[in-house]
């Protein structure tokens, strides 16, 4: 049973005592198991202190807006814009990194009800675009590459808490993981 | 310049140890002072060619490092140039340093850092040359 559907867009957070069934894109509580069970009991959650309801969004805050629409300005760099052979930013490059930025921002919204901090879109190596998160205690760093057939790089370090991460990502996957360990 | 007088240059030019202790000055073009909250884009640490080329501070003033580009018919105000710290740059992973004199173009301070450039390797690039000693808006010298 796909629980937002019989809700619109309503997405419900989970509580503590819930459960999430397998297959079922919802939280159920461990008593509950049918949709007649999970349908009054939600009605009777609604009167409940410890229910909390999130409208979903599907909007972008200002901030990620105002970074790609920067961004922009990557497509005016020509071949050889350095003066040391760089290669100009192609329109299909760009649209790649502001997809991979915007899907899972979007998802990672809807998994937490926060959104991520804006990256800076920076001129990469070779045509590609750099995506590039400089916080307080961790750094970011995803290449999205011009080659069609390359995967991403990436690199991350948290000073804080000493964890890394590197390696390649598949764009055409959910990619949110990435996102949790930059804003946890 | 005479050829015997380059030659002659090309048998004193040895290649040196570069002391930890020492910089490495380095030309950033003006289009990657971008983004919108670091000084400048990683994507400036990559290798021409075998390696990332540099100007060591034996042999280079950082106004020498932004001018040498009009050989090559460049504008220097098109250029800021930043220090790293020879032991910085050594303790990234897989970077070594290594002086290598460009006679032809009349360079004894240029230096190679050799190593891959990847996101790992540019992100720490980019920590450890904060510096920017000479910035897009300095007049040339």
């Amino acid at each position: 049973m796909a629980f937002e559907r019989s809700y619109g867009k309503t997405r419900f957070l989970q509580q503590p005592f819930w459960k999430q069934p397998e297959g079922v894109d919802a939280w159920l509580p461990k008593e509950k198991k049918t949709t007649f069970e999970l349908e009054t009991y939600i009605e009777f959650c609604k009167t409940e202190s410890n229910f909390r309801e999130v409208e979903t969004r599907n909007e972008l805050p200002s901030e990620i807006k105002k970074a790609i629409e920067t961004s922009k300005q990557l497509l005016n760099y020509e071949d050889d814009w350095d003066g040391e052979g760089a290669l100009r930013y192609s329109k299909h490059t760009l649209d790649k990194a502001e997809k991979f930025m915007t899907d899972n921002a979007l998802t990672f919204w809807r998994e937490n009800a926060v959104w991520i901090i804006a990256p800076d879109f920076c001129p990469g190596p070779n045509g590609s675009i750099d995506l590039l998160w400089k916080l307080e205690d961790r750094e970011l760093l995803i290449n999205i590459p011009a080659n069609e057939n390359n995967l991403a790089g990436y690199y991350g370090d948290n000073a804080q808490n000493g964890s890394i991460i590197k390696g390649k990502l598949n764009l055409t996957e959910q990619n949110e993981w990435i996102l949790m360990w930059l804003m946890k | 310049m005479d050829s015997n007088v380059a030659d002659e240059i090309a048998l004193t030019w040895e290649a040196e140890n570069v002391p930890n202790e020492d910089f490495l000055y380095m030309r950033v073009h003006k289009g990657f002072f971008h983004p919108r909250h670091i000084p400048f884009a990683p994507a400036i640490f990559k290798n021409n060619g075998e390696g990332m080329s540099t100007d060591w501070s034996k042999y280079s003033t950082p106004n020498d490092t932004r001018n040498r580009v009009k050989q090559f018919g460049k504008m220097p105000e098109n250029y800021a140039v930043i220090e790293m710290l020879v032991a910085d740059v050594k303790s990234i992973e897989n970077q070594t340093v290594e002086h290598t004199p460009d006679i032809p173009n009349l360079n004894r301070a240029h230096t190679d850092v050799f190593g891959e450039k990847d996101e790992e390797v540019r992100l720490k690039f980019s920590r450890i040359a904060q510096n920017i000693v000479i910035k897009l808006e300095d007049p040339i010298q």
